[in-house]
């Protein structure tokens, strides 16, 4: 912050630098700069202004970020969740590659407009990280919306230090890719998934030694529908085999959505 | 980081005046600098005008126009 005011000094009247105290929001146009609702457009404070950016293109480093107007609010959804996710990041960045971390951050973006009931952006979000990850991204996000990411995979960084000092980062990695490719406990329905895909994934489940449940997460009443058709037909096919315990509410936005269990009672061969 | 720090913003009638202030010019629609090097974002790849998306604090790291940058740039702080 000292470098940025460092800049200005000297030539943005003090009114105007109380005014950016609130609005960090600078927009600099050809003829005026303008921050809340003061703007300066005289010649010789733009003058100023515009010679102060330029002295630093010899410099290796900035004082502040110059950023399009388009990317504006996505700047500060990452600030945001980089600052809400500090620890947690923190923990994850020692662990997982680059890349991995910008999937997460991503996801965590998604997350973060879902619970803000920004449909349209979170819809928007979603497909831009489906389009940059393809084949992790949506696994990831979902991971994190259900909460399994800071319930299981962020307390499994800890473990896997205690059991293997030497390994740890490796065994972790081994863990997050394991559970990105198959998540034994949980099934997230999205509206590609049809019916038989979904038997398909809980009856692969099923035949897990020891598993003690199965949790079956789904949004939208289409969703909620497929799920109880394929438990009813369940019930048939393994009377005995397990219980349910069916949760309904409504998501933030308004929307039917369903926490399945199936407690397992005993294992199929 | 901190989430007070001002960020200046500019648009496509602005762009133009940023990158020449920056020290950027544009050539065969690639941004170079006064040494005549295209410059990169994060990964290397050359950042053309039109892709432009800014400059961020720090290393002076040229980004384009995505959201992806972003999360590039923080998951790297």
């Amino acid at each position: 912050m000292a470098g940025f005011w460092d800049f200005l000094k000297g030539f943005l009247p003090d009114s105007f630098i109380k005014v950016i105290n609130d609005n960090r929001k600078i927009i600099v146009k050809d003829t005026e700069i303008t921050v809340g609702n003061k703007t300066i457009n005289d010649p010789e404070t733009l003058s100023k202004f515009f010679n102060a950016i330029a002295n630093f293109k010899e410099s290796e480093s900035f004082p502040f970020q110059i950023i399009h107007q388009d990317l504006f609010k996505d700047y500060v959804d990452y600030e945001n969740v980089s600052i809400q996710e500090k620890q947690s990041l923190s923990l994850l960045k020692e662990n997982l590659s680059s890349e991995e971390i910008e999937c997460i951050l991503m996801a965590r973006r998604v997350h973060l407009a879902f619970n803000k009931n920004d449909k349209d952006l979170a819809k928007n979000l979603l497909e831009q990280l489906e389009k940059n990850y393809p084949s992790k991204g949506k696994k990831v996000f979902n991971l994190i919306h259900a909460g399994y990411f800071d319930e299981l995979i962020i307390p499994m960084i800890s473990i896997c230090k205690a059991q293997y000092s030497t390994n740890s980062v490796e065994k972790f990695r081994e863990f997050y890719n394991d559970i990105l490719k198959f998540f034994p406990t949980a099934i997230f329905v999205s509206n590609n998934v049809d019916e038989e895909s979904i038997k398909k994934e809980i009856l692969k489940r099923l035949r897990l030694k020891r598993i003690p449940f199965i949790k079956i997460h789904s949004i939208g009443q289409i969703n909620v529908e497929k799920v109880e058709k394929v438990i009813s037909s369940l019930k048939e096919e393994k009377k005995g085999k397990f219980s349910i315990t069916d949760n309904r509410f409504v998501t933030p936005s308004g929307m039917s959505a369903q926490v399945l269990i199936i407690s397992i009672v005993k294992n199929f061969t | 980081m901190s989430e007070d720090d001002p960020i200046l913003v500019f648009d496509e009638s602005s762009k133009a005046k940023i990158i020449k202030l920056l020290g950027f010019k544009e050539e065969d629609s690639l941004l170079i600098d006064e040494e005549g090097l295209v410059q990169t974002n994060q990964q290397y790849e050359p950042v053309s005008a039109k892709d432009f998306g800014g400059v961020l604090k720090g290393s002076k790291i040229v980004i384009k126009k995505d959201q992806l940058e972003l999360a590039r740039y923080f998951a790297s702080k």
